[in-house]
């Protein structure tokens, strides 16, 4: 949920940190307001740094709630309900937001500020890129597709689905032969996706694979701005039997980090998407990291064995 | 053929229609991404002109994709009245467009003419069309259905209840669809789009969403929106069905992309006319969207509102109870942002109406497009100008299911309240007896408080 998304508390801590800056700056002694707060002193922050020193350096800093805190099957704001216990248990059937009232034909004002805060962070999720520096700590190589930027990878799926000249000639140089998993992350239509479940998921499938006997390779590829099709020119270069990608899924009001896994036995560029098997909604909430790492590894061992995927598998 | 103009001194050549046609219309990432979309703004005038200066019998004359490889182009030019077509088959694009400004040109005016166009003429003076052109024209266009109730009445802005879930929990689509008439949504239709297309399933949840309508006696219609070949089969076996829903494209490759033919529509129709319980005189909907037949790589080379609208041409065949665009769910490589799904959304309207058709926008936007509520909600005012029948609306936008964005249910209302527009009479009188709605047709304290129907 929200309140988890990694992305959007480096932002809040990167605010904080400015404030903190200029409450130095100007010798106030106020203390670093909390992450709830950031997000207000965040728009005086744009609008010019100087302002916000000065109005937190005469004012006490108050706290507004996280508004994101409560998950919308908690949310409850209608005043006299005919049968508000009946209301609050069906709101427990469905993430969907009813129950909230309305000011005139209009929602309240909570609700609408909720879903502008729900919406921020389901589009940051598709316009940034994941953090650099755990891609370093994970030790991934990083590649990337042929799109120059975002707009080009959402305007043009295919740019998306080959790599730069000059990423060919990375992953050529850091393959290894002969190992019969390759794994591979990109961001997709979320770098949350890879923010908040590449750390736990990859020992889980790491161990798993190996658990099972099958060789995988050390080296992890990374591509930005890659779409799944992207792994095929990978698995050709490679050679593995199995590539396993892992992907940011396209994000939901209620879901910023959902990763998805795809899995094709000997992929080939351009190859039909029914050769493809998934396994979606990975994330803390849906499949936990841990458990898809698990099956999935059983995924691949059953692709080795029959020597295929997707549709075909399913026959089997 | 008019292929040719020179505009400030230079010269712009085009090979043919299709591409006159093309590189007419406004930008559209889809087009571009076809590789069809004009290079500059001014190709794209100069396009507009040429296009503007073609007279309708070279429309009809060359059709989009040959008439001989293609049923959605032998359905188009068989149905035209050719009497009808006879009077204007000289007019050119830029003719059509100014008669249907004209103030002599009242809606059964326009109507009679329209009998005579084909779709890829009303493709064409779209694309001469200004945004409140768009808007001027829709509203002057009305068309009556009928299923278990009309739809299309001079005035009235009918909205569906959109209750998906992730699982087909039924606790979940009973509580959004409660949650939907608590805001005075649903007499359009309750239309779930399930998960799970199997036969079993479908005539479940046909069976109890037939069930809700009964026990609470709600004036409107259902419809589980699973492949059309599993409703049908669902519909023989016995589960009562008020209408039938397919999803439907303007190539017939596209078609068979979405494992439907001509034979299959023509047979559902019958079969729908025969056994659906709504007694219906119409008893099919289709949903489109742009960029669905070049998902599918079956564009054959025409752009995207083309296409769109010979799919228009198709559902014509069958007088649907109505059709809904889902404009901005297919995705930002075919619509990319705000100016496209508020420019899309107005064709799309325009273009349904302009095929006898009464059409709905589903004001939507994915997450992964550069777009927001904000924008969505400024194409719900303007629609409601255009009296846009057929609405559709999830609580604050949300599809938790199909995850995307569309309007919320409180802009409903709101737009009903903006407009002047009103629901159907029948459902208003529901929503008075559920005491939803007042003596003057306001909201009570009632209204949205879902939990009213829990008893």
């Amino acid at each position: 949920m929200l309140n988890e998304d990694a992305l959007r508390d480096s932002i809040r801590t990167l605010v904080a940190d400015v404030i903190r800056e200029e409450v130095a700056k100007s010798g106030g002694s106020a203390s670093a307001p909390a992450a709830g707060s950031a997000q207000n002193a965040g728009a005086g922050a744009g609008a010019g740094a100087g302002a916000v020193a000065a109005a937190v350096s005469t004012e006490a800093v108050e706290e507004v709630p996280d508004a994101t805190a409560i998950t919308m099957e908690e949310t409850f704001w209608v005043p006299n309900p005919a049968d508000e216990e009946g209301y609050r248990r069906m709101k427990q059937f469905t993430s969907g937001r009813l129950g909230i009232w309305r000011a005139g034909p209009r929602p309240l004002t909570k609700a609408y500020v909720r879903a502008k805060a729900d919406h921020a962070a389901a589009q940051n999720t598709v316009w940034s890129d994941v953090d650099e520096g755990l891609l370093d700590k994970l030790g991934f190589i990083k590649l990337e597709s042929r799109s120059a930027d975002k707009a080009e990878y959402l305007k043009n799926p295919p740019s998306g689905k080959r790599l730069s000249d000059a990423s060919v000639e990375i992953a050529k140089k850091n393959a290894e032969s002969g190992k019969q998993v390759q794994i591979v992350f990109s961001d997709g239509l979320s770098s949350g996706a890879i923010e908040r479940n590449a750390a736990d998921f990859l020992p889980a499938l790491q161990q798993g694979l190996k658990s099972l006997g099958i060789s995988v390779a050390d080296t992890i590829f990374f591509v930005k701005n890659g779409r799944v099709a992207v792994s095929e020119e990978i698995g050709e270069i490679t050679g593995a039997d199995v590539v396993i990608t892992l992907t940011g899924e396209r994000p939901g009001l209620n879901s910023q980090s959902s990763m998805g896994a795809y899995l094709a036995y000997k992929p080939t560029i351009g190859m039909e998407e029914s050769r493809r098997t998934v396994i979606s909604n990975i994330h803390a909430k849906g499949t936990p990291p841990v458990e898809a790492g698990a099956q999935i590894a059983e995924l691949a061992q059953s692709m080795i064995k029959h020597k295929m995927s997707g549709v075909d598998l399913k026959l089997v | 053929m008019k292929l040719k103009t020179v505009m400030f001194g230079r010269t712009y050549q085009f090979k043919d229609l299709n591409e006159v046609q093309a590189k007419a219309s406004e930008q559209k990432s889809g087009d571009e991404l076809a590789g069809l979309a004009a290079q500059s703004r001014e190709e794209r005038a100069a396009a507009k002109i040429v296009l503007s200066e073609t007279p309708l019998s070279d429309i009809r004359n060359h059709p989009a994709v040959p008439y001989e490889i293609d049923d959605v182009t032998r359905v188009i030019q068989d149905q035209v009245n050719e009497t009808v077509y006879k009077e204007i088959q000289n007019w050119t694009v830029g003719e059509l467009r100014n008669f249907l400004m004209e103030y002599s040109s009242t809606g059964p005016v326009i109507k009679r003419v329209l009998h005579g166009l084909t779709s890829e003429m009303v493709a064409a003076v779209t694309k001469v069309c200004s945004n409140m052109d768009l808007v001027y024209v829709a509203a002057k266009l009305d068309y009556l259905t009928q299923c278990v109730t009309e739809l299309g009445l001079h005035n009235v802005a009918m909205c569906r209840a959109l209750p998906n879930h992730s699982t087909d929990d039924l606790d979940a689509i009973f509580a959004e669809t409660y949650e939907a008439l608590a805001y005075g949504i649903g007499d359009a239709m309750i239309g779930l789009n399930p998960v799970q297309d199997t036969v079993e399933s479908t005539m479940y949840l046909q069976q109890k969403l037939y069930e809700l309508r009964m026990k609470w006696e709600i004036p409107t219609q259902n419809c589980v929106l699973s492949h059309l070949t599993t409703q049908v089969a669902a519909m023989q076996k016995g589960a009562p069905t008020d209408m039938l829903f397919q999803s439907i494209a303007g190539t017939q490759k596209a078609n068979e992309s979405f494992g439907i033919s001509i034979d299959m529509l023509d047979e559902a129709y019958a079969l729908g006319k025969e056994l659906c319980i709504s007694g219906a005189k119409n008893p099919m909907y289709f949903e489109t969207g742009e960029g669905s037949e070049l998902s599918a790589d079956c564009h054959m080379g025409v752009d995207e509102l083309t296409l769109e609208a010979r799919t228009y041409g198709l559902a014509r065949r069958y007088d649907p109870f109505t059709m809904m665009s889902v404009v901005g769910f297919i995705g930002p490589e075919y619509i990319y942002d705000t100016v496209q799904q508020q420019r899309g959304g107005l064709e799309e309207l325009f273009m349904g109406k302009m095929h006898l058709i009464p059409m709905g926008v589903d004001v939507c936007y994915t997450n992964h497009m550069p777009a927001s509520q904000n924008d969505s909600e400024s194409l719900a005012m303007l629609v409601g100008l255009a009296k846009m029948p057929y609405y559709v609306t999830a609580p604050m936008g949300d599809d938790v299911m199909l995850n995307y964005q569309l309007l919320g249910n409180h802009d409903y209302q709101t737009v009903l309240e903006l407009t002047g527009l009103r629901r159907h009479p029948a459902f208003e009188r529901w929503l008075q007896k559920m005491e939803i709605l007042d003596n003057e047709l306001m909201p009570t304290e009632r209204f949205g408080d879902a939990s009213i129907f829990l008893k």
